[in-house]
């Protein structure tokens, strides 16, 4: 009788922490979601004024080349913000269980194409030349083509990030009996075989000589394989 | 171009404001989608500029109160960010025409938008 008296008081207790987590974990979540919004309210406010100071015909004299820089900076720094507060917010997103995935058949090749093209610019800033083979003239998935294309877009910009200027980033499809295998392949500083279940961690950052000038914030991995 | 511009941060309805004007189009600005139908009617926009998350009246409940007609030729371009597609597709099937990422715009990418819409005219 004790024992079981005992069972069920635990049982109870265990039943009401549960509920207090998902409580918490929900406030949390509506937390993130907040703190995003009403910080990248007045970030976005700051880089359209910035913007107006570099860009041409906003004001009647050109910066000095001395402020220029200086503002530019500002403006990088501000970039990197807003870039952190959308990771942290398509992060909590996942972790919520707030992504529907909406699944349909569409071709990668003008994707992959397309967001090659879009960072074109990006790829010739660094210096770096970049391939996309394709044997077939159409690759079909069946996926979330919206999540499909940012997930892409990350990883095709982390294999430019993460690699020197000059050298060169490959893309493939493959097709295989039940998958096409998106391979990206760059010539870049290359990831230690033990570090390798890391990259995808939550926060995680793993040193090497680029990783101070990239910047990041360790989710854009974590979020792409979620 | 006539444009509407609803936006409820001040900072940022003066800016696009100060981008759009320099450019030489009309601006009529508001902050909520109360003051967007009241600014509408005298106004008589080609555009209409439009945040999504707004007091009073949300850009949803502003498109809902405009009930776009199929025929009606004012262009509705939303002002978004990043976790908001669901309240977009909402929008895109109430009558607006596009969407754009506040916190990737910059200052041309924004007069780069209203360029493409007054091509289509």
């Amino acid at each position: 009788m004790q024992r079981e008296y005992e069972l069920k008081k635990k049982t109870v207790s265990l039943t009401e922490q549960r509920a207090e987590l998902i409580e918490l974990n929900k406030a949390k979540d509506e937390f993130i979601s907040l703190a995003s919004h009403q910080l990248r309210t007045p970030a976005s406010g700051v880089k359209q004024f910035l913007g107006m100071m570099l860009e041409e015909g906003f004001t009647k004299s050109n910066l000095p080349q001395e402020h220029r820089s200086l503002v530019e900076l500002a403006y990088e720094s501000n970039e990197r913000q807003l870039q952190v507060i959308d990771d942290l917010l398509k992060v909590a997103r996942v972790d919520a269980g707030n992504v529907v995935l909406k699944k349909r058949d569409f071709d990668l090749v003008p994707m992959i194409t397309d967001i090659l093209n879009e960072q074109a610019g990006t790829y010739k800033q660094r210096k770096q030349s970049v391939s996309f083979k394709h044997k077939l003239p159409h690759y079909i998935a069946y996926a979330d083509k919206g999540k499909m294309r940012m997930v892409l877009e990350n990883v095709i910009d982390n294999a430019s990030k993460y690699t020197l200027p000059g050298k060169q980033v490959d893309i493939q499809l493959k097709k295989n009996k039940q998958f096409v295998d998106v391979l990206v392949k760059d010539e870049g500083v290359g990831i230690n075989q033990k570090d390798i279940d890391k990259i995808f961690q939550k926060f995680s950052r793993l040193d090497n000589p680029l990783s101070v000038e990239v910047g990041g914030t360790g989710l854009g991995l974590y979020w792409a394989k979620k | 171009v006539k444009i509407l511009l609803l936006e409820d941060n001040d900072l940022l309805n003066q800016a696009y404001k100060m981008i759009l004007e320099k450019q030489g189009h009309k601006i009529e600005a508001g902050f909520n989608g109360e003051e967007g139908l009241a600014i509408l009617k005298k106004f008589g926009p080609d555009l209409i500029l439009l945040d999504m998350l707004m007091p009073k009246m949300s850009g949803l409940e502003f498109l809902k109160a405009y009930n776009k007609k199929p025929n009606d030729k004012v262009k509705i371009v939303l002002l978004t960010n990043l976790g908001n597609q669901r309240e977009v597709e909402e929008a895109l099937s109430l009558g607006a025409d596009d969407y754009f990422m506040k916190a990737h715009m910059s200052p041309t990418e924004l007069i780069d938008v209203i360029k493409k819409f007054e091509k289509k005219d």
